[in-house]
């Protein structure tokens, strides 16, 4: 398969798994196993935290969250540290929550449509960069 | 992706990286079941922590998080069950059998020692990366 098709393969599956587990119901259950309906992947809200103090950031930093899906971890790790944050991902269905949640921290926010293997950003803008369970 | 991390991030930069991988050493068969176990995206294609260092990030911490991966798992599959009515009726029978059947693979993964999650802490050295595209105009 060339990369072009890997690519789009790749995105059409997480648009998929977007498209799916967006009822209330499915929220709860987020909710109740990872500590926050917002949460996609396996990242739970303590952990969210602790990667928050890994990464040193606060006011006036800036975030790159990478694959953030419905807006995770960035959209946590912000609202704890106040730094700036610029979520990306792929899926529009996805980026459409994680506007509503990246406007909950007192830092600057931002959502990119972009692949995460051609960022459209210029080198060495971001203090810190975070991405789970996504690699490509 | 790695390396694109690597260039925007400025000199001194942190990157926190987690990844569902396969742990260092597998035979052939058991990366294949892996990848039957695993998420559709697992990564097989080298230590997370390798990598990061090829692209010029210098690995600070690296954590095993497999335990939490199970943990959440396993909470997953119990409150999919507990919730199964409603998960049926607005998601469909198909989407709940898939969820929980992908959970539950998952633990089963885990438990064969074929899957991991590894959290990787990486900063950008203060050198020329290696390999590195050059970005948009500063």
């Amino acid at each position: 398969m060339s990369e072009r098709a890997k690519g789009q393969a790749t995105s059409e599956s997480y648009a998929y798994k977007y498209a799916r587990l967006s009822s209330d119901a499915a929220k709860e259950v987020r909710a109740a196993v990872l500590g926050s309906a917002v949460a996609n992947g396996y990242t739970t809200v303590a952990q969210a935290d602790r990667l928050a103090g890994l990464l040193r950031l606060g006011p006036g930093m800036r975030l790159l969250d990478l694959g953030s899906g419905r807006g995770w971890p960035g959209a946590r790790i912000a609202e704890r540290t106040g730094c700036d944050l610029v979520s990306t991902d792929l899926p529009l269905l996805a980026l459409r929550d994680a506007r509503v949640e990246v406007v909950r921290s007192e830092g600057a926010a931002a959502v990119v449509c972009a692949d995460g293997r051609l960022l459209p950003f210029r080198d060495a803008c971001f203090d810190a960069a975070s991405h789970a369970d996504v690699l490509c | 992706m790695l390396r694109e991390c690597a260039r925007v991030l400025r000199p001194g930069g942190l990157l926190a990286a987690v990844a569902i991988e396969c742990p260092p050493g597998l035979s052939a068969a058991d990366a294949e079941l892996a990848a039957v176990l695993g998420p559709a995206d697992v990564h097989a294609d080298g230590a997370l922590v390798e990598m990061a260092a090829t692209v010029g990030l210098e690995p600070l911490h690296v954590v095993d998080w497999t335990h939490g991966l199970r943990a959440v798992a396993e909470r997953t599959i119990t409150a999919l069950e507990g919730a199964s009515e409603a998960i049926r009726l607005t998601e469909g029978d198909a989407v709940y059998e898939e969820e929980l059947s992908k959970k539950a693979r998952m633990v089963e993964g885990i438990d064969r020692g074929v899957l991991v999650r590894t959290l990787v802490i990486a900063r950008r050295g203060r050198g020329a990366l290696p390999g590195a595209r050059r970005g948009l105009a500063s």
